[in-house]
């Protein structure tokens, strides 16, 4: 076999009416009953719904509960889904495979190092095209161990013949999840999907979202029709052969054909879905660019606390806008180049969550290369390139360090000069590459505070402090508000000082940052005040400091040296002894916080709490609901 | 001492198959392979897929492991396979079965195949792929109890990459890594017994087989594919190229490691030790030394001493073994 040369591939061109999807980004809930849930869990949620026959999975934190719900489903017959509970990433992504080879829809999960410990069999799915799904909750990997998000991981397999969607939020994660099947599937596309969201900040964060009924999942993914299919003993097949340097070239054509025909493919899908969901997706999608002299390019999480900088900016009259990348493969070049090339677009800056050490990061080179080709061939019109290296091992983004982003490109765009070849800043270094992390609060993080209840709970590893910002933020979705509830990660354990974070709003809460100028701080634990005292000055004007103690608040007050703002105390844990024997104090200080701030009528809460407790024993559950009222009651303030 | 069948196997119905009616049945590996002049590994294939079609009329469906046999049987665009075949990388073959299984089972949950279609997944890999670096996967696939046979084609050392040493090398064999000179003698190290790795994961079958002993291979491949559930056969089969002999002594060699005890043929069934073939007079090592050469340093004096070690090592092995055996016989009355 001979392949004939050319001096240049023609790109053969997609058919009419198709192509590479640009939308306006439009604030919808859609359709279907809401929930809280995390990202993981409304991961697994659409997983169950899809009911593939195959799941093969490894547990890697930050991925480990999605696979806990599932398993959970499984356990209670909600999926006729196979788990197979390999032992390790490898065997995994190799079992996956195997079963859809063997004419089954299939998907694993991993992140970081078992994505790496997968990689070798990674590859082969899409050069077998075999349809499978991959949930990859985002997580670091690299020479150092850490546990965090960012996107090293998502990087690494960059080359292979994969779609990679990146998800933003939880609903994100549910939404890509169901059609990531769907686009698979496709005849034109038959390759496999990664569905990406950010571990932690998406994975680990209670958030209100919309689900489709499982009939409607059933009836969108459809029947799965395999290509190949090993169980037809009559027509055998041999899967994955040895191919040799005349017939390699072939095989990845054919590949790159499909690839190139994705995009394509996502958007009708999308366009159905949208039809039922009344969510809409499309590759990217453009944030009040219309007008925008300055932009910021990311992908994940970190474009929810861009748009909540847009909002702001753009309420002082300043033109920014942001474009939100959500297919990282196939790379939409021709899309990405014709948004970020308009008259208007003077500076960009490309949000990476990975590194090429020495370079800038994956994103921002390939999209410098898109619009520099866009610009030869084209529009001849290229706004000043940077590159802000973010996030990386799960360093907080901040609406700090997003502002500080809009205000250098401003600066940029007024110069109208590029900083040379190597703009590129890693946030949040000073220029003599010290760590500044500083977390005193942002500007713009008070001025959205006056929507929001920002609540900061200190407590030690067992005291249930995440499950108190789960919890409360649960209750407040399924009283109609919108909210995130996530605690840090960390190698606490118990005993161990922790945070836990709620935010509640009236409006969507966009931004995904740490909490650093609450509302409220509420401190489980007496003996934490002394480790966390410097944090308390942050606590906004009106803000408030609830204690579990015996002390008064006077007592408190004095002690912190907080001056002004407002100091309850309640002996949470007293209560929590007398009224059902265990040192729990989450109960009576979301009930006093409740109470304090009147988030809800606390007869609501009881009943939630029945709800979502019910795994325990009635005797136990009356204590904590006698002591729901005792903390209302005893809570004091001044 | 008592022996109890814990996981009680439900096998297959099968007929005796014997190698005469080899002739005349499909053959599940076609013609035109590539694989070198002498080798036998191809018979270890045809027999395992005729034990389960013919013998035990189930449908095999196979893995494969990177390695000889897979490269000289599916060099695109031909294929050797008239079965369902699957590769994917080295270390994986245990895997692939693993999940061709669960495919199975969740198929024939939803009515998608029929619930009685006998398929049976058969996986294979040579040592590097079993003893080395697929040896997690291969755990991990027995543990779990999926319904697979694998069969581990033993050629003793890394050949299609060009004889490197494995973990099933023996000891003082020259190897591309093992190599012979004033500081080094071949390998240094004993081979692993990977066949009692497998008895430890108490599987309901497990068995090594040799392929000069063809009626005995062919046995205990079937008795391995009728269970239902995980089973694990470890054949010897030599290599002309890695060894070091001419084709028409590849047999010969087989039957010297089982006249020589370095082989016992043996079968571990519900928890029971049986050795299939005694030696009635069993050879000294030197003839199977002698045999091959990779081992041809060791005819040197300078080297007894290894030579003596690993007499010693087989000559332990074997008494273990008797020993096992005689444990799992009923105690007389």
């Amino acid at each position: 076999m001979s392949l004939k040369l050319k001096t240049w591939m023609p790109v053969r061109k997609l058919p009419p009416g198709t192509g590479q999807p640009i939308m306006p980004a439009e604030r919808t809930e859609g359709r279907g009953e809401a929930h809280a849930m995390t990202g993981n869990d409304a991961a697994a949620y659409a997983l169950m719904q899809v009911d593939p026959h195959v799941a093969a999975a490894y547990p890697i934190t930050p991925q480990t509960e999605l696979m806990h719900k599932f398993a959970e489903f499984v356990a209670k017959g909600k999926v006729s889904t196979n788990l197979v509970t390999v032992e390790s990433e490898h065997s995994a992504m190799t079992a996956t495979l195997a079963a859809s080879a063997a004419g089954s829809r299939a998907f694993t999960a991993t992140c970081a190092n078992g994505l790496a410990y997968m990689l070798e069999i990674y590859g082969n799915a899409g050069a077998l095209r075999l349809p499978v799904v991959l949930l990859l909750v985002n997580r670091h990997v690299g020479g150092l161990l850490n546990i965090h998000n960012d996107h090293t991981d998502a990087m690494l397999c960059r080359n292979a013949a994969w779609l990679q969607l990146h998800g933003e939020n939880a609903q994100e994660a549910y939404d890509l999840t169901v059609m990531a099947f769907r686009v698979a599937e496709d005849p034109r596309v038959r390759l496999p999907v990664t569905v990406c969201f950010d571990g932690f900040i998406v994975s680990h964060t209670v958030e209100k979202l919309r689900t489709l009924k499982k009939e409607e999942v059933q009836g969108f993914v459809g029947e799965f029709a395999p290509y190949v299919d090993l169980l037809d003993t009559d027509n055998p097949r041999a899967v994955g052969p040895l191919v040799q340097p005349d017939t390699t070239v072939t095989f990845y054509a054919q590949v790159s054909e499909a690839m190139r025909w994705a995009p394509a493919v996502f958007e009708e899908v999308a366009a159905e879905y949208a039809q039922l969901s009344g969510r809409q997706y499309s590759a990217l999608e453009a944030y009040r660019m219309e007008d925008a002299e300055v932009a910021i390019l990311g992908m994940g999480s970190v474009c929810g606390t861009t748009r909540a900088v847009v909002d702001a900016l753009r309420s002082e009259g300043v033109k920014v806008g942001m474009v939100k990348l959500r297919m990282f493969r196939p790379f939409p070049v021709e899309a990405l180049a014709r948004v970020l090339t308009g008259p208007n677009l003077k500076a960009l800056c490309v949000l990476d969550k990975a590194v090429e050490l020495g370079n800038g990061g994956p994103l921002f080179a390939e999209t410098a290369a898109a619009l520099a080709l866009q610009a030869k061939c084209d529009s001849g019109r290229m706004p000043i390139l940077t590159n802000a290296i973010i996030g990386l091992g799960g360093r907080d983004v901040t609406l700090a360090d997003v502002n500080g982003i809009y205000t250098n490109l401003l600066n940029l765009a007024a110069t109208g000069r590029q900083p040379g070849m190597d703009p590129i800043v890693y946030i949040d270094l000073n220029d003599d590459g010290e760590n500044i992390f500083d977390l005193s609060a942002s500007r713009l993080g008070k001025e959205r505070a006056s929507s929001t209840q920002n609540i900061v709970m200190m407590a030690r590893g067992g005291q249930g402090a995440k499950t108190a910002s789960y919890l409360l933020a649960q209750l407040m979705i399924d009283i109609g508000k919108y909210a995130q509830g996530f605690p840090t990660y960390g190698p606490e354990r118990t005993g161990a000082p922790i945070k836990a974070f709620a935010k509640i709003s009236d409006h969507p809460i966009d931004d995904r940052q740490q909490i650093y100028a609450p509302d409220v701080f509420a401190v489980f634990d007496e003996t934490l005040l002394d480790t966390f005292q410097a944090e308390f000055q942050n606590l906004a004007p009106e803000g408030l400091l609830l204690v579990n103690t015996k002390a008064s608040p006077k007592e408190i007050r004095e002690k912190v040296g907080l001056v002004g703002r407002r100091v309850y105390t309640v002996d949470a844990t007293g209560i929590a002894i007398a009224e059902f024997g265990a040192n729990r104090p989450n109960t009576a200080m979301m009930a006093a916080m409740l109470g304090i701030l009147k988030l809800c009528d606390i007869e609501q809460f009881k009943e939630a709490f029945k709800n979502k407790m019910q795994r325990l024993s009635e005797k136990v559950l009356q204590g904590n609901l006698k002591a729901i009222d005792r903390a209302v009651a005893e809570v004091q303030g001044e | 001492m008592e022996t109890k069948d814990i996981r009680g196997p439900v096998t297959r119905d099968g007929k005796k198959f014997t190698p005469q009616k080899l002739l005349g049945t499909r053959h599940s590996l076609g013609a035109g392979h590539a694989a070198c002049a002498g080798c036998p590994g191809p018979s270890v294939i045809q027999a395992a897929l005729h034990a389960a079609r013919d013998g035990l009329g189930c449908e095999p469906v196979v893995a494969f492991a990177t390695g000889c046999m897979e490269v000289v049987t599916t060099l695109y665009p031909s294929n050797a396979w008239r079965v369902p075949y699957m590769h994917s990388a080295f270390p994986n073959s245990a895997a692939t079965a693993s999940g061709i299984e669960a495919a199975i089972k969740a198929r024939k949950a939803r009515g998608e195949i029929p619930a009685d279609k006998d398929i049976k997944v058969v996986a294979f890999g040579g040592d590097g792929g079993t003893y080395d670096i697929g040896l997690q996967a291969l755990s991990g696939a027995m543990e779990r109890g999926h319904d697979i046979t694998y069969i581990c084609y033993n050629n003793e050392a890394y050949m299609n990459t060009g004889v490197q040493r494995s973990s099933a090398t023996p000891l003082g064999a020259f190897t591309n890594t093992a190599q012979v000179g004033e500081a080094r003698v071949g390998k240094s190290e004993f081979v692993k017994d990977l066949t009692r790795i497998m008895i430890a994961h108490d599987l309901p079958y497990v068995a090594q087989a040799s392929v000069h002993r063809f009626p005995d291979m062919l046995s205990k491949l079937q008795k391995a594919i009728a269970v239902r559930g995980p089973s694990f056969v470890n054949v010897l089969s030599t290599c002309p190229v890695g060894w070091g002999m001419t084709t028409d002594e590849v047999l010969t060699a087989a039957e010297l490691a089982v006249e020589c005890n370095v082989w016992p043929l043996y079968e571990f069934e519900n928890g029971k030790y049986r050795i299939t073939y005694r030696p009635a007079n069993p050879r000294p090592l030197m003839d199977y030394i002698k045999s091959q050469t990779r081992f041809r340093h060791l005819l040197k004096p300078e080297y007894a001493d290894i030579v003596r070690r690993f007499e010693e090592y087989i000559a332990l092995r074997w008494q273990e073994l008797n020993d096992l055996e005689k444990l799992s016989q009923p105690a007389a009355a």
